[in-house]
């Protein structure tokens, strides 16, 4: 189970999609919330437990996230709890820096960087209050960061503005050395034809990009490519990969109140509507009318050839662009349109190739903990 | 923009996990070179690849080790046992009964006498039948098999005609399989040897057509591909004397006689094969 930590509302920049926009009065997390969401997950959740810091920018408070990652591991070291707690952030990679990167590492505390592409992929959307783009801030932090944490997640974020720099991008950012590229459309974004027919040409290009790298027997992940993949290869089995509202994930704001996905908490106020239950009380029987309207068939979708092979079943992604948690939007309609035929072709084109790196990255199940081995055995001879 | 449902979709042609989970073998054949060279890596692999389907495997692996304990046919001067790798499939020879070679042209020096692809395919599946060894004629293996054609086309340009060199990558369709040994048998017909013979310059207006030779293609693409056992039968075409087209009343008897004899030499390939299977203690059910 998955639990979001939102610490703060308040955020160093100013980026033109975000979801959770910065309030000018930031809420902030106090220590005895967290330490209540804390106890709160150990009651519900049992053992296995990740804790995501997210916010506004929840490195503004790096001084919570030392707090908690504390408190759960001296709860892990309680044998009688049988805990174990993994730990992630999502940051915008302004703060960070080598004093936190190494706390980081020691922790065990995974970073996930919203970065969008290159500078002009990214500064398009993600700047700072006066307007300036944030890449040439965050540049200088990725070496380090690469450095301390080999594995982290690039979090892409693509809309109207910047998808004709979409592969180039993530070109870029392999190039830069990340290896885990985690690619979302701003579905709220003003999307025309124009932009999808762009899309389109963008996903060819990755298409080729993606065959280049697997015959290069690169080791990387792109995720809109991985995960339609995936809905063919393992079938009913990539449930795993849906959020199933509040059933794999929560949210929990900063005042305590708990949320299904980290979209609906906004600004940590406004949108309680949303709000399944709060850290004291536990649930509400919101949670299980949300969750059971979220599994209702969609209207449109159910007569689709392509309905089990499409993102249809994300609340949050539906509830964002149509206001209704169970109807689809238009948009992700047109996009998944256009994506699962240029991956099949792809699927199919390795497949028949029989690319080693294909074969062992989409079916052999034990490839993550073999790949991290030949990572290992590689940095011991260097 | 709207939600447009889609009528239909073809089902990609890449297989599902499910599938590949029955061969954990692709796992081993198809790891990169990189990690087979690594001895900690290769043995990682091997045991986590596996992980709990060892059992099935180890299992698959006796039945195979019944019929896999040479690569190829026996080379009958070499009396030495040529043990294959536990993870590797087998081909068995090519079975030379009937030429193979027919010939076109503006004299016909031997017109060809082929059996019709489906009625080849039936005498195949009739002589394994005889002996206990079933074939499925709408499976297919899981690995795909791509052969490379090296092709000429012509191609108008200004009026005038020019040949220009193209390269065709076609899969290799198997006429019969049996899942359970992921073995495949494929005859060798005129369209597969329009498919995947490689273009050769006609010395005359006559041209060649050996079946053999593309036979033995096939097989070594298979054996290359190592990822299915399977045996390549051909197209006979048995050999007869020029004269007997002499007597153009008697055409219809020389041709169905022609036609008997390919029959019998498909058959004889099959028997061949069979007792092949036999000489080398090789066991397919």
């Amino acid at each position: 189970m998955h639990v979001t930590l939102h610490l703060t509302t308040s955020c160093n920049l100013n980026c033109s999609y975000c979801y959770s926009a910065p309030s000018k009065k930031g809420i902030e997390m106090t220590r005895e919330i967290i330490d209540k969401s804390i106890e709160f997950s150990c009651r519900e959740f049992n053992s296995n437990i990740g804790i995501i810091f997210f916010g506004g920018e929840p490195l503004l408070r790096k001084d919570l996230i030392r707090y908690t990652i504390g408190r759960c591991k001296s709860l892990e070291q309680q044998e009688e709890h049988k805990l174990n707690f993994h730990f992630k952030v999502t940051t915008n990679g302004m703060l960070l820096d080598s004093d936190f990167l190494k706390f980081s590492k020691e922790s065990g505390l995974n970073i996930g960087l919203s970065i969008d592409g290159d500078s002009r992929a990214h500064d398009l959307n993600r700047k700072l209050g006066n307007g300036e783009g944030s890449f040439q801030f965050i540049d200088k932090n990725i070496d380090t960061l690469l450095e301390y944490q080999p594995y982290v997640n690039a979090l892409m974020v693509v809309s109207p503005g910047n998808v004709k720099y979409y592969a180039r991008s993530v070109e870029y950012l392999i190039n830069r050395g990340f290896r885990y590229i985690i690619a979302s459309l701003n579905y709220a974004g003003n999307w025309n034809n124009e932009h999808l027919k762009e899309l389109e040409e963008q996903y060819n290009k990755m298409s080729r990009l993606y065959k280049k790298w697997t015959l290069e027997q690169k080791k990387f992940y792109f995720s809109p490519f991985e995960m339609k993949l995936a809905t063919h290869i393992r079938g009913n089995d990539d449930n795993c990969y849906s959020c199933q509202l509040s059933r794999r994930q929560i949210s929990i704001a900063p005042d305590g109140k708990i949320y299904p996905c980290v979209q609906f908490v906004k600004d940590g106020i406004s949108n309680a509507d949303f709000s399944i239950g709060d850290i004291w009380k536990g649930f509400d029987e919101k949670r299980e009318l949300l969750f059971n309207k979220s599994v209702e068939a969609k209207d449109g979708c159910k007569d689709c050839a392509l309905n089990k092979r499409c993102y249809n079943t994300c609340s949050c992604l539906n509830w964002q662009t149509t206001g209704q948690i169970n109807q689809v939007s238009p948009l992700l309609c047109e996009t998944e349109r256009i994506l699962i035929p240029i991956v099949d072709r792809l699927g199919e084109e390795m497949y028949n190739l029989k690319l080693p790196m294909f074969i062992q990255k989409q079916y052999n199940l034990a490839y993550p903990l073999l790949s991290m081995l030949e990572d290992e055995i590689t940095s011991n001879k260097n | 923009m709207e939600i447009k449902p889609v009528k239909e979709f073809r089902e990609p042609d890449y297989p599902t996990l499910d599938d590949f989970i029955k061969n954990p073998h692709y796992i081993l054949a198809h790891a990169p070179e990189r990690w087979k060279g690594n001895k900690i890596l290769w043995a990682a692999l091997i045991s986590l690849a596996l992980g709990n389907q060892s059992c099935d495997f180890i299992q698959n692996k006796h039945s195979r080790i019944e019929f896999i304990k040479i690569h190829e046919g026996p080379d009958k001067n070499d009396s030495k046992e040529n043990v294959i790798p536990k993870d590797s499939s087998f081909v068995a020879p090519l079975f030379h009964h009937g030429e193979g070679i027919g010939a076109y042209g503006c004299v016909v020096i031997m017109p060809p006498v082929f059996i019709n692809e489906q009625e080849a395919k039936q005498i195949i599946l009739n002589e394994l039948r005889k002996q206990n060894l079933l074939f499925d004629t709408t499976a297919q293996p899981l690995a795909k098999i791509i052969l490379r054609t090296e092709k000429k086309l012509w191609e108008e340009s200004n009026g005038d005609y020019k040949e220009r060199d193209t390269t065709e990558f076609r899969e290799l369709t198997f006429d019969g399989y049996n899942k359970e040994l992921n073995f495949g048998f494929c005859f060798v017909s005129s369209m597969k040897y329009n498919h995947f013979t490689d273009y050769e310059p006609a010395t005359s207006t006559v041209s060649i057509e050996d079946y053999k030779k593309t036979s033995e293609k096939i097989r070594s693409e298979i054996r290359k591909a190592n990822d299915v056992n399977a045996v390549v039968f051909y197209e006979p075409i048995p050999y007869t004397k020029r004269d007997e087209d002499g007597d153009r009343s008697q055409r219809h008897e020389i041709m169905n006689k022609r036609k008997e004899m390919a029959v019998d030499s498909l058959k004889a390939q099959v028997s061949d094969f069979v007792r092949w299977l036999k000489t080398e203690k090789i066991t397919l059910k």
